[in-house]
């Protein structure tokens, strides 16, 4: 560790534990509290990375989660962020984004052809001839593109958590501690959080030197870790800000997701660097970079440096360099050095030579810097006739820096540049939000810790709900900390303004020429800001440069949107812990036991069919086809018994009842016979098919009804809402889990079920489509007699607790008919030869009850009002499609699957599609397959063959047929077969 | 263990109550019934009250949700209907970073006797917390058992603490 410096006063490291590590096939060592970068430089390794399209050699930027160029592969994890990412024990890493070795890599010449990339090249060139655009893409993505995602990588999960806090304090550098602080002390409760392991910001590097500063350091840190007011989230960023001040805070183990009353905003400033040739070479840094290197991780930056000042702050840093041993050939400031304070009078007091009116106009080295050539500079650009060279290995930027104000964009606020600062700040914030520090404008120490207790003040006066007027400005520095044009031109170019992609100042001129001169154009046009570091460094450059060719001010220009999450987050951290719920029917472990294949029908699980299980485990296709066959066969010849537990089950009592489900529902329902039902099809007002089910009446005031699986809280919370609505005297009562219910279905229903129950069963007592209450087994049951697989059968609602055994003895009793349980394939299939359609497979969102077939559930004449009426009395004469049924011919037999008609595939006619399969199955009672399609006017009335489009790319012939394709009368589920037997 | 576990929360646990038998009553003589049974009246919408091991809880206008002991004869009213409730009990040092994983509710201000109406991991689930001891009941649809079940033992554990229902006591 040849760049390791003595012990520093604050540093990060823990030098009694050692770390070893891999990098590019080499073996360093550092300590516990290193970060991966910090590491490998106390080695000696200063290259780190190649760039992102010319595969320029990189290095060092900002050490503060924005360095892009050091990003790392491992062999479970990628794009990580060497900069602030701890070094861990044995870990074996590469650079990104490398071919062959980083120090030998092959792409390296790209650069050479850069002339032939200008800025948008992307979009010029690879678009014609068409066919050859996957080569490119595939090519491109080669070579310009970051990590290489491992897709067999295991998923990880991080869960998240909610959190809570009247004032949030985001940011724990001096002013964000002393609003915590002052916040705390005044009784409220304060969750600071920084994005660091250790609080203190700036001033434990920027300030680390400084005496004034040590009392102040002691005296923040020492009360917060006292105050019990103050929860202290170190090692956490704020990634967005949402409604409501809803912060999503990052950390180490996943996302606290922050509920704040009040946020207060002291996220500081991100420092910006010079633009100028070679400015991206190892050994050019932002000064605060170098400062984070010696005072965290005690890590020696350079040599011999050079540094480049456009503000009192690249004094300070020249000092902490001489301080930590490097020679300081020249201070270069773009300004006069005599309107710089004490610290450059440090500086000069210590003989080190201060070159003022000057600028870097070059930066010159191979593979690393090793000169800087330094030229007069007038304030827009230099003279490079009066250049002169100046060996050094370390160049310092501190020419300006840019608010982290993404957070305060996204929160509403109102920000504008100030030329006093030479910084945009904020200039109006919305309620709950309040910004201090050098955010704010404030950067004096003094500065920042009164700003902080000021935004403190307003913050728990807003809290409060006191009146507050704004003293936002009060506090800010009267002195520009940012020079306003740190743009060199050089005809050679390679000057970087945009590190992450590549963009170099004329690519940014040539895109305003071009016509894309507006910010988020030119942002587009030239992906300005659109690499890993989001524009952190280059979208204030960006805009001076655009201001500048447009001949507009900083806010006529404008700025970027920083969405959320405005950095990076890992999806672990964003996936959370798996909430997915699961909903089980009382008779879910009997299904698992007698071979169910489950599926999912919303949040519920349901048997698809019921198979043997098998040597091998896993069913076939054919076996599948073979149990759904064998179910079908039993419900039409004899019995079947099917888990409907997943209905909906609502009790709509009151004297307003009736009423209210006339409003719900097409049909009339306030006319139903007690003991009866009626079809219930519900429309939104657009008049779109949204759900049905059955109602049945109890009592004068009292119905029973149910909903699709998938439908029911929505049928629940419709319902509630009309009753809010209309002022209805109604109460309901949603059953849906407290009961349980099944469908006795097929011949033998009402033998097996008559032999259990109290109910009469007979057809004079109990007529088709009636519902009637009784016992079975001595539980109260109420059974309905619906038939929407088209035999006889009665539908069991009961008591949850009571289903399991009620189940078991129908399986029982029922043995001697060759009961079989049936699953939703099954049900599928016997409703489709019904002709009867599934909301939400036979319809989708558009779909209206013209559309379906269903005029007849759409009484527009005989009832004054319900939901969606008026749309469908607009709609009725407009349909311009058509559910229809068809069949393949007889025999039919496709040579694989892929020849084979399924849902969802498209009718074309014309070469124009006109239609598709909403659903299609193999009738065992037809002998041949059948389907639903929904086609459009006028093919679906004009009965001829349609062609439907299959997955190999063939037609098929479907020829068009009248439903229902079974039992067309309907006699089979108003009779009692086995009686007329 | 989590890394927000503390050592404070191995007293945490996760247990099941079996022990009462839940029921909504809606309608006009709802409270009336709950009264004529001896069972406690809550006065305001979403507030709950115990009462002899009997829990109320006001839902609405004139609807209720009662917990009574299994096996406890009570009238009940013409609107009255049995609930599937299973009910589950967090109780111990660190139930407020257990439920902060799984619910949007700052139940920092969940007081003994508060009652709630939440989702909790994506189910609809009524929250008390009891008088006595403060533990916290939660209550949802017997159909969730499985889901709910599995992540409250998961996290529990996570957190350093015993789940009672899988035989964590011994």
């Amino acid at each position: 560790m040849k760049f390791r410096l003595d012990p520093q006063p604050l540093e990060w490291i823990d030098r009694s534990e050692s770390v070893s590590f891999r990098f590019e096939g080499q073996t360093f060592s550092g300590f516990s509290g290193d970060s991966l970068t910090s590491a490998l430089l106390a080695g000696g390794q200063k290259l780190l990375g190649r760039s992102f399209k010319y595969h320029r050699p990189r290095s060092v930027l900002s050490m503060a989660n924005h360095d892009v160029n050091a990003l790392f592969q491992s062999s479970d994890a990628t794009n990580i962020r060497g900069d602030v990412t701890p070094v861990s024990e044995g870990v074996d890493l590469r650079a990104c984004n490398v071919n062959g070795t980083l120090a030998n890599d092959k792409d390296r010449y790209i650069g050479l052809l850069s002339r032939f990339l200008p800025v948008g090249f992307y979009y010029k060139t690879f678009h014609k001839p068409k066919k050859f655009f996957p080569y490119w893409e595939r090519l491109i993505r080669e070579k310009a593109g970051l990590g290489e995602i491992n897709t067999s990588w295991s998923a990880t999960r991080q869960p998240k958590r909610y959190g809570f806090s009247e004032v949030l304090v985001i940011g724990a550098g001096p002013s964000g501690m002393q609003a915590a602080l002052s916040a705390a002390e005044a009784g409220a409760d304060v969750v600071l959080v920084d994005e660091n392991p250790r609080i203190g910001g700036s001033l434990d590097y920027q300030l680390a030197n400084e005496e004034a500063a040590a009392k102040v350091r002691a005296d923040l840190k020492s009360r917060i870790s006292n105050n019990a007011k103050i929860r202290l989230m170190e090692a956490h960023y704020a990634a967005g800000w949402y409604t409501d001040h809803y912060v999503p805070l990052v950390g180490p183990e996943g996302i606290t997701k922050m509920r704040a009353e009040q946020v207060i905003m002291a996220t500081g400033v991100m420092e910006q660097p010079s633009v100028f040739r070679n400015n991206d070479l190892p050994g050019v840094m932002l000064a605060s970079a170098a400062q984070r290197l010696i005072a965290r991780y005690a890590v020696k930056p350079g040599q011999r440096a050079v540094v480049l000042c456009g503000n009192d702050e690249g004094y300070r840093a020249a000092l902490d360099l001489i301080a930590a041993g490097v020679e300081v050939a020249a201070v270069v400031d773009l300004e006069r050095v005599g309107k710089r304070g004490e610290w450059a009078k440090q500086v000069q007091a210590q003989g080190i030579t201060v070159l003022d009116h000057s600028a870097i106009y070059e930066a010159q080295g191979k593979g690393a810097l090793s000169a800087v050539v330094v030229a007069p500079f007038n304030g827009k650009g230099c003279d490079a006739g009066k250049s002169h060279v100046i060996p050094c290995d370390l160049l310092l930027m501190s020419v300006g820096w840019a608010p982290a104000a993404q957070m305060l964009y996204q929160a509403g606020a109102k920000l504008g540049y100030a030329s006093q600062a030479e910084q945009i700040l904020p200039r109006e914030l919305p309620q709950g939000i309040h910004a201090c520090g050098r955010l704010n404008g404030a950067f004096t120490l003094e500065q920042r810790l009164a700003d902080g207790s000021r935004a403190a003040r307003e913050a728990l006066a807003q809290l409060r709900g006191e009146a507050v007027v704004s003293e936002l400005t009060v506090h800010r520095d009267t002195q520009s900390h940012s020079h306003p044009w740190p743009i060199i031109g050089h005809p050679k170019g390679k000057n970087f303004l945009d590190i992450d992609e590549d963009l170099q100042l004329k690519d940014l001129i040539n895109a305003a020429k071009e016509g894309f001169d507006n910010i988020e154009l030119m942002k587009r046009f030239s992906t300005n800001g659109m690499g890993p570091s989001q524009g952190k460094h280059s979208n204030m450059n960006g805009i001076r440069v655009l201001a500048s060719v447009t001949g507009k001010t900083i806010d006529e220009t404008g700025s970027t949107t920083a969405r959320p999450m405005f950095h990076p987050v890992p999806v672990s951290a964003l996936a959370g812990r798996r909430f997915r719920p699961e909903r089980l029917t009382p008779m879910h472990q009997w299904h698992l036991k007698h071979g169910a294949r489950m599926m999912e029908a919303g949040q519920w699980q349901r048997p698809e069919f019921y198979a043997p299980s098998t040597a091998a485990g896993a069913v076939t296709a054919a076996q599948r086809e073979q149990s759904i066959v064998q179910e079908v066969q039993a419900v039409r010849s004899g019995l079947g018994l099917i888990d409907v537990s997943t209905l909906g089950k609502i009790e709509v009592m009151g004297p307003d009842a009736g009423r209210l489900l006339d409003v719900v529902y097409t049909m009339k329902m306030s006319t139903i016979k007690i003991g009866m039902t009626r079809y219930a099809l519900a429309v939104d007002d657009s008049g779109v098919i949204i759900d049905d089910g059955i109602v049945g009446r109890i009592a004068e005031d009292r119905f029973y009804v149910t909903a699709t699986t998938s439908h029911a809280a929505a049928a629940f919370r419709t319902l509630s809402l009309k009753i809010q609505e209309l002022g209805l005297n109604v109460r309901l009562a949603n059953l849906t889990g407290s009961l349980a219910a099944m469908n006795l279905a097929g011949p033998a229903s009402r033998k097996v079920l008559s032999a259990l129950t109290d109910v009469d069963l007979s057809e004079e007592s109990f007529p088709y489509l009636g519902m009637r209450e009784g016992t079975l087994l001595g539980y109260p049951v109420r059974l309905i007699r619906v038939g929407f697989v088209g035999e006889l059968g009665y539908e069991i609602h009961l008591p949850a607790n009571a289903a399991l055994e009620v189940w078991e003895k129908l399986m029982d009793v029922g043995s001697a008919h060759a009961i079989r349980p049936f699953g939703v394939e099954a049900q599928r299939v016997l409703r489709l030869e019904k002709g009867h359609i599934i909301v939400g497979q036979d319809t989708d969102g558009l779909t209206n009850p013209f559309e379906a077939n269903m005029s007849w559930a759409v009484p527009l004449k005989s009832k004054p009002w319900f939901t969606g009426k008026p749309s469908l009395a607009r709609l009725k004469n407009s349909c311009e499609r058509r559910l229809i049924g068809f069949r393949l011919p007889q025999g039919f037999s496709p040579k694989s699957s892929s020849e084979m008609p399924k849902e969802c595939h498209l009718i074309i006619q014309d070469g124009e599609i006109s239609g598709r399969i909403t659903s299609i199955a193999y009738s065992p009672s037809l002998g041949r397959i059948i389907g639903l399609a929904m086609v459009d006017l006028p093919l679906a009335d004009a009965n001829v063959p349609m062609q439907v489009k299959v997955d190999s790319g063939a037609f098929v012939a479907i020829e068009p047929c009248a439903t229902p394709f079974y039992d067309a009368d309907g006699a089979r589920q108003t009779a009692d077969l086995t009686e007329v037997a | 263990m989590n890394a927000n576990a503390s050592p404070e929360m191995s007293n945490l646990s996760l247990s099941a109550r079996d022990d009462l038998s839940g029921y909504l009553l809606t309608g006009p003589v709802s409270a009336e019934a709950l009264a004529g049974s001896g069972l406690p009246l809550p006065q305001s919408q979403l507030t709950a009250l115990e009462l002899n091991g009997a829990l109320v809880a006001r839902t609405g206008t004139d609807e209720y949700m009662a917990f009574v002991p299994v096996g406890q004869e009570w009238a009940g009213c013409e609107w009255c209907f049995p609930r599937n409730d299973r009910v589950l009990v967090v109780q111990g040092e660190g139930w407020i970073e257990l439920m902060l994983q799984l619910c949007q509710f700052d139940f920092r201000k969940m007081q003994p006797g508060d009652w709630l109406m939440a989702s909790v991991a994506g189910v609809n689930c009524w929250l008390y917390r009891e008088q006595q001891g403060g533990a916290l009941m939660i209550g949802f649809d017997a159909g969730y058992d499985h889901y709910l079940s599995e992540i409250f033992s998961t996290l529990v554990r996570e957190l350093g603490g015993k789940d009672l229902t899988k035989g964590g006591a011994l």
